[in-house]
């Protein structure tokens, strides 16, 4: 089977020779005065680059579905459990998966280009595409040449990759299965998130490629308006991208929000804000020749900061300061090298063509709305700044060690606060100059009346906003800016929309965006500033003296079968559940009977949802038997009137991984209109702890009667004998016992053994309510069976249930802001050059 | 562009200022020893401590003592300098935490040990899997 690692490699290899046959192709055809053979050459070997590299990720895709474990990408990333669309995202779970998924975008992209009208912009962008080519596919070679590793490739044989000893005694050792995707990533965001992402990255590409073209070309006119119009769709991919992974972090990966301030979504922050700074510096342009230069500068910066956040993600330089950067794959002195070669490429075009960049004498004149845009684009510069220039302290460290001197700064430790602290102010700034901008702007050739047109806004924003700051009420002075700065931009965008709507043209979609982006700024004020935990510990209990202060104060116990008040609603913990393959809804784990076959259980019990019904016996399959999940319910309290909320059911989750003893809690959250309830379990019983029972009790009892087990209303429903088919001196009895508890109804079905006059007791545990039952003797002229029985503590949960107000309203806000966007490319919108 | 010259100049003292506050609130890397005597003039800032866990033969983590809940636990580190300290955290076991091998914590020392309030730890989906498990 080498010879598909061998194939792959050679795939790889021919890829990376071809992107540089398009390189040489695109730049003769630009100089042989564009010469169609040459573009036909050079297209051809870019379509057979882009051939080789989908052969390659096939191939690829071919070690990991086939389950070839001596392939080391398989074997790290993949394993036999995963369904199909885990083993599709598990590609690009490593550094070369993830580099082919941004190297097979690029092809598209340049596909996209090659099929345009043959000009000398495009092929300019080609060859910058065909050199970006080069780079990336140079990361997958994995080839060394002369002492120097260039590349990883995603084809080493496993025995090449590990030194176990194993490979010592038996070269051709294949291990049995993979050591599987991460739980932490084995979610449906795991399969859209990446991709998106890294279309995004890609998308970055063009601005840049159209400013060095423009530079090169020495033609300042004809890059704007295709910059413009691929500038908004890397602001809308991008950002779609950052969004599906800050919900991700919020839905499930239990870090407590969608931000984290986490160097590594700092490192994709920064680019987007540049991304958006580039776009209004064009529009600065399209009408100030003087804003070209601006543009040029923020459209390069903004691809080097992707490739800056490459190297930050893939160098292993953070590793000291993120919980998820790549670990060194001995590629950052190659990732060094490709971003300086852009950085330089840049920098040469720039100081080659300074002399002719364009300039005009007309000046912006202060407070017009030109003036106002400026100084917006200033503000998202340096919001940028205070953000990047944190997170590049592990770098500043590395260079200054490297000068020989001696660094040992780290990152700030209150990141949040650090962070949000100074952010909100640049958002205020952002929020006031957006509306200020948009109402000049549309108003300014009969700007004599800008008193006027500002009235209105602003005496809305002061209602509503002095209104909101009284009654919730708002005390922090920042907060208080942000949030009337915020609905300033509403209310003077809003009244810019407004008089386009009864004139019944166009819609500005600047207006809508930057509603959009208030939006959000309210929706992260009110959901991190006012999120408040809801599960305070009122029982004067302490859970354990071991824990902090803070885990005992802000934490809920709950038994099984149980109220706690939490908040305004009482939470009963219903016990532990399960999910079934094809069936909607949770089974209780005591409804299933345990059978020695992998994932597959006898149901105890009819069960039923959703006019779905399984029956008694029947055999079912369990989704993922290391997903458990913790029923609990929410009632509103008695004595609070609210019609917003109805009794619900969270079922927050804890995976185990039986490779790596790892446990992942992920929460559950209950999306009101006006507020989210996240809710997860902090801790619960270890199912490995060994279980220390009581002695045993027991009491005679007949069929149908009722009797008491540890307090639980019980009754023994029947008593099923049969003989062992293959064993014929073998007698067995099973007992089906009910156990009531608070309406819950819960199965024990122990086993009475008789074989050659020996006895064996089979007990059967209700886990949940902490019992364990026997059989334990039959008396059968009597009609009397005694049932014997052990008890232990019941099941319990610690949870952490947090009130998040007006989160939706980031959501909201994003979608705004993305509608907007698309808005843009409607005609009109894209605009002239003046 | 002359009339703009106010505005660089006050975005340019932004600028300082943001460059001035990271450094402020920037916190340090130290060892141990460091961080006691820091603790011991007072200075309870939190700072980060850079070491790795301590394995036996079998390459699993040694010295790890769990609260009953699982809701804090303690573990053993070995700083850069050799020093080894018991350091508790009072948050559940991160889930790839017996995974990792360089780990760093955040946080000061009180009377008794070393408190952390963060731990950085390689991110498991990216950790380098060397083993194979038979």
């Amino acid at each position: 089977m080498e010879s598909i690692g061998d194939l792959g490699h050679f795939l790889l290899i021919s890829s990376f020779v071809l992107s540089f046959v398009s390189l040489l192709g695109f730049i003769y055809h630009e100089s042989s005065n564009y010469q169609h053979t040459w573009f036909k050459f050079a297209s051809t070997s870019f379509y057979l680059h882009g051939l080789t590299t989908l052969f390659a990720i096939s191939l690829i895709y071919y070690l990991i579905i086939n389950n070839l474990f001596e392939y080391y990408y398989a074997f790290q990333h993949s394993s036999i459990e995963l369904p199909l669309y885990f083993k599709i995202s598990s590609f690009w779970e490593g550094q070369e998966g993830s580099f082919l998924l941004w190297i097979f975008w690029n092809i598209l992209l340049g596909i996209i280009f090659i099929n345009k009208k043959t000009n000398k912009w495009n092929t300019s962008v080609l060859i910058i595409i065909s050199l970006t080519q080069l780079f990336l596919t140079s990361m997958v070679l994995g080839i060394i040449f002369f002492d120097f590793k260039i590349g990883s490739s995603p084809f080493i044989m496993l025995r090449d990759a590990v030194t176990a000893p194993i490979f010592q005694l038996n070269p051709d050792f294949i291990p049995e299965n993979g050591t599987g995707l991460n739980i932490l990533l084995q979610n449906y965001w795991m399969v859209i998130h990446p991709p998106t992402l890294f279309l995004g990255f890609s998308i970055c590409l063009i601005p840049f490629a159209y400013a060095i073209s423009a530079l090169r070309l020495s033609d300042f006119r004809g890059w704007i308006l295709p910059t413009k119009k691929w500038l908004i769709y890397s602001i809308i991919v991008l950002g779609i991208g950052i969004m599906m992974g800050a919900y991700w972090a919020y839905e499930t990966l239990n870090f407590g929000g969608y931000w984290n301030w986490d160097p590594v979504e700092n490192a994709v922050y920064v680019p987007w804000l540049f991304l958006v700074a580039s776009l209004h510096s064009i529009i600065l342009a399209q009408k100030n020749k003087n804003y070209i230069k601006t543009s040029l500068i923020l459209s390069i910066i903004s691809f080097i900061l992707i490739l800056y956040s490459t190297f930050l993600t893939r160098s292993g330089i953070l590793g000291d300061s993120s919980v998820h950067s790549f670990t060194d794959l001995g590629l950052s002195g190659q990732l060094l090298i490709y971003l300086f070669s852009f950085i330089i490429l840049g920098f040469f075009y720039f100081v080659k063509r300074w002399n002719i960049l364009p300039k005009s004498d007309k000046k912006i004149k202060n407070y017009t709305p030109e003036f106002w845009l400026l100084l917006g684009v200033f503000t998202l510069l340096v919001m940028s700044f205070q953000v990047i220039f944190p997170t590049s302290i592990p770098v500043i460290s590395s260079i200054i060690e490297m000068f020989g001197g001696i660094s040992n700064m780290a990152p700030p430790v209150e990141k949040e606060l650090f962070y949000s602290n100074a952010q909100i102010w640049f958002a205020s700034l952002i929020a006031i100059f957006s509306g200020i901008a948009q109402i000049l702007w549309w108003n300014s050739k009969n700007s004599n009346n800008n008193i006027n047109i500002f009235f209105r806004p602003l005496m809305l924003t002061m209602i509503i906003s002095s209104l909101i700051i009284a009654i919730y009420p708002i005390k922090k002075v920042s907060y208080m800016i942000l949030i009337t700065s915020s609905f300033f931009s509403i209310f003077s965008n809003g009244s810019i929309l407004m008089h386009f709507f009864r004139k019944q043209q166009l819609v500005s979609s600047a207006s809508v965006s930057h509603i959009g982006v208030a939006i959000m700024f309210i929706g992260i004020l009110f959901s991190s500033g006012y999120s408040s935990i809801i599960s305070k510990n009122y029982t004067g209990l302490v859970w354990n003296n071991e824990f902090p202060d803070e885990v005992n104060q802000d934490n809920m116990l709950i038994f099984v079968n149980e109220k706690r008040k939490v908040g305004e609603y009482d939470v009963e913990y219903l016990g532990k559940r399960k999910k079934i393959k094809n069936f909607d809804g949770f089974v209780n784990e005591n409804y299933l009977e345990f059978v020695p076959i992998i994932n597959k259980y006898i149901l105890k019990k009819n069960i039923k949802t959703n006019g779905h019904e399984l029956l008694e016996n029947d055999t079912v399959e369990i989704d993922n038997n290391e997903i458990t999940y913790f029923d609990l319910k929410f009632e509103l309290n008695k004595n609070s009137f609210d019609i917003r909320k109805k009794d619900f059911n969270l079922f927050p989750k804890v995976q185990t991984d039986p490779n790596s003893d790892m446990i992942v809690f992920s929460p559950d959250v209950k999306n009101h209109f006006l507020e989210d309830l996240y809710v997860h379990v902090r801790t619960y019983p270890d199912p490995d702890q060994e279980i220390i029972w009581s002695e045993k009790d027991s009491l005679y009892v007949k069929i149908n009667q009722t009797f008491f087990l540890n307090d639980y209303v019980s009754s023994l429903e029947k008593i099923k004998a049969k003989k062992d088919s293959l064993f014929n001196n073998r007698f067995v009895a099973e007992a089906q016992i009910k156990i009531m508890s608070n309406n819950q109804e819960y199965i024990a079905k122990p086993i009475y053994i008789i074989e050659d006059n020996k006895v064996g007791l089979v007990p059967d545990i209700v886990d949940d309510l902490g019992i364990k039952v026997y059989l334990s003797e039959i008396k059968p002229n009597d009609g009397l069976f005694k049932i014997t029985f052990q008890t232990t503590q019941k099941n319990w949960v610690i949870i952490e249930a947090v009130q998040k107000p007006f989160i939706n309203l980031f959501w909201i806000g994003f979608f705004v802001l993305i509608f907007g966007l698309l808005l843009s490319f409607r005609k009109k919108q894209i605009g002239s050059i003046k | 562009m002359k009339n703009l010259f106010p505005i660089y100049l006050i975005f340019l003292s932004i600028t300082i200022i943001i460059v001035i506050s990271t450094f402020a609130d920037a916190s340090t890397y130290v060892s141990f020893s460091d961080a006691k005597s820091l603790y011991s003039v007072g200075k309870k800032s939190p700072i980060h401590v850079v070491g790795r866990l301590i394995k036996n033969e079998e390459n699993q983590v040694i010295g790890i003592k769990k609260s009953d809940d699982n809701l804090s636990f303690s573990f053993e580190m070995i700083d850069e300098e050799g020093t080894i300290e018991n350091v508790f955290y009072g948050e559940p076991m991160p889930p790839d935490f017996i995974l990792s091998d360089q780990v760093v914590v955040i946080g000061s020392y009180n009377d008794k040990r070393f408190i952390a309030k963060e731990i950085l730890l390689k991110c498991p989906s990216k950790y380098t899997e060397d083993q194979v498990n038979i």
